[in-house]
């Protein structure tokens, strides 16, 4: 049983409710899952960005855009 | 012996007028919630009591008073004068204040402004959600939720925060939030969307091992204005699923429209709300 607390009442969801409620954790998982994305995208950018300085190596510009505020 | 008429020598009470009866000097009568003397002997239905060549008025009712005993019928029921006498003022509900204007106009007022006053605390246990709606009314200005111990089932979880419009959740993607947390080694990260289905009051996740929990305060700015987008703004703690305590800083809106709120919910991006106390406050500024 699933159950909400409604202005300090505990209550089952209806199946609407219940449906709706599905509905946006799996928005929040998708949101999440492209947070991570973009940021392990991000990160390895990062990552890329800083080999190449150390080796000397010239950077592209998303791998600028990481570094420089 | 002769026999002298003196005429009456005491006056006679009659019972109430009628206007079927003859009526001579002297009669009393009752008319009105006043009482009359005849002057001068008449025909059944001749002459009213308010002919003054007939009848003179001997006692006159004075002003209607209020039976104060129905009047006022509740324990807590105030009498007071207003324009056309006097009336109940009926008690009201708790924590109301007598006030009045400068023409002596009186009613109950909520308390003055300037202090935090407490309005509900929810308790969760294993719930999707939970939500609030009827503390949200035009007697406070600004709202705030505290939120302490909350645990979440799940691990590597978050927390989201919907307002509803209209008695429906708002699921569209209009809502903005900015959020940024300091880690206790050292750094500080920041998180955001500008069109999410939510507020993610957690911009790091949360743990769901033990002892790891979140505490938070969030609050609610002029949820019923209908010329502003609504904002919420937070500061809270967060234990995430490495163990690691972060300080969360943050705010959110929602863009899709201007209209008034009347409640929020909140909910984890998996799973339920573990545990935790969730009091709600309000502010009526002064």
């Amino acid at each position: 049983m699933v159950t909400k607390i409604s202005n300090g009442i505990r209550v089952e969801l209806t199946a609407e409710e219940q449906a709706e409620h599905d509905a946006a954790q799996a928005a929040a998982q998708a949101s999440e899952t492209a947070n991570a994305e973009a940021k392990a995208e991000k990160d390895a950018l990062k990552a890329s960005a800083k080999a190449k300085l150390i080796a000397g190596e010239a950077l592209t510009e998303a791998e600028a855009d990481t570094i420089v505020l | 012996m002769a026999t002298v008429n003196l005429g009456r020598i005491k006056p006679v009470f009659r019972g109430a007028y009628s206007g079927s009866t003859a009526y001579v000097v002297d009669d009393i009568v009752t008319h009105g919630n006043e009482s009359y003397i005849c002057i001068q002997a008449h025909g059944a239905g001749t002459q009213a009591t308010s002919v003054t060549a007939y009848w003179t008025k001997l006692a006159a009712k004075g002003t209607d008073g209020t039976d104060v005993g129905t009047t006022i019928t509740t324990q807590g029921d105030i009498l007071y004068r207003d324009g056309s006498g006097l009336q109940r003022l009926a008690k009201p509900a708790s924590d109301k204040f007598l006030q009045n204007t400068s023409g002596g106009v009186l009613s109950w007022a909520d308390a003055g402004g300037g202090a935090w006053t407490f309005l509900s605390k929810q308790t969760a246990s294993d719930n999707a959600l939970l939500e609030w709606n009827s503390d949200i009314t035009s007697t406070y200005d600004v709202y705030k939720l505290i939120i302490s111990n909350a645990h979440s089932v799940n691990d590597s979880a978050h927390a989201y925060i919907q307002f509803r419009q209209s008695s429906s959740y708002l699921t569209g993607s209009n809502y903005r939030w900015a959020a940024g947390r300091a880690l206790d080694n050292s750094t500080f990260s920041a998180a955001g969307s500008t069109s999410d289905n939510f507020i993610r009051i957690t911009s790091d996740s949360t743990g769901n091992a033990t002892g790891e929990c979140w505490n938070f305060e969030i609050t609610f700015w002029d949820l019923l204005g209908t010329d502003n987008y609504k904002q919420i703004h937070w500061n809270g703690a967060n234990i995430n699923q490495d163990g690691t305590i972060k300080q969360e800083v943050g705010a959110g809106t929602y863009t899709g429209s201007v209209a008034a709120m009347d409640g929020f919910k909140i909910y984890m991006s998996s799973n339920n709300i573990q545990s935790g106390q969730f009091a709600l406050y309000g502010l009526k500024q002064a």
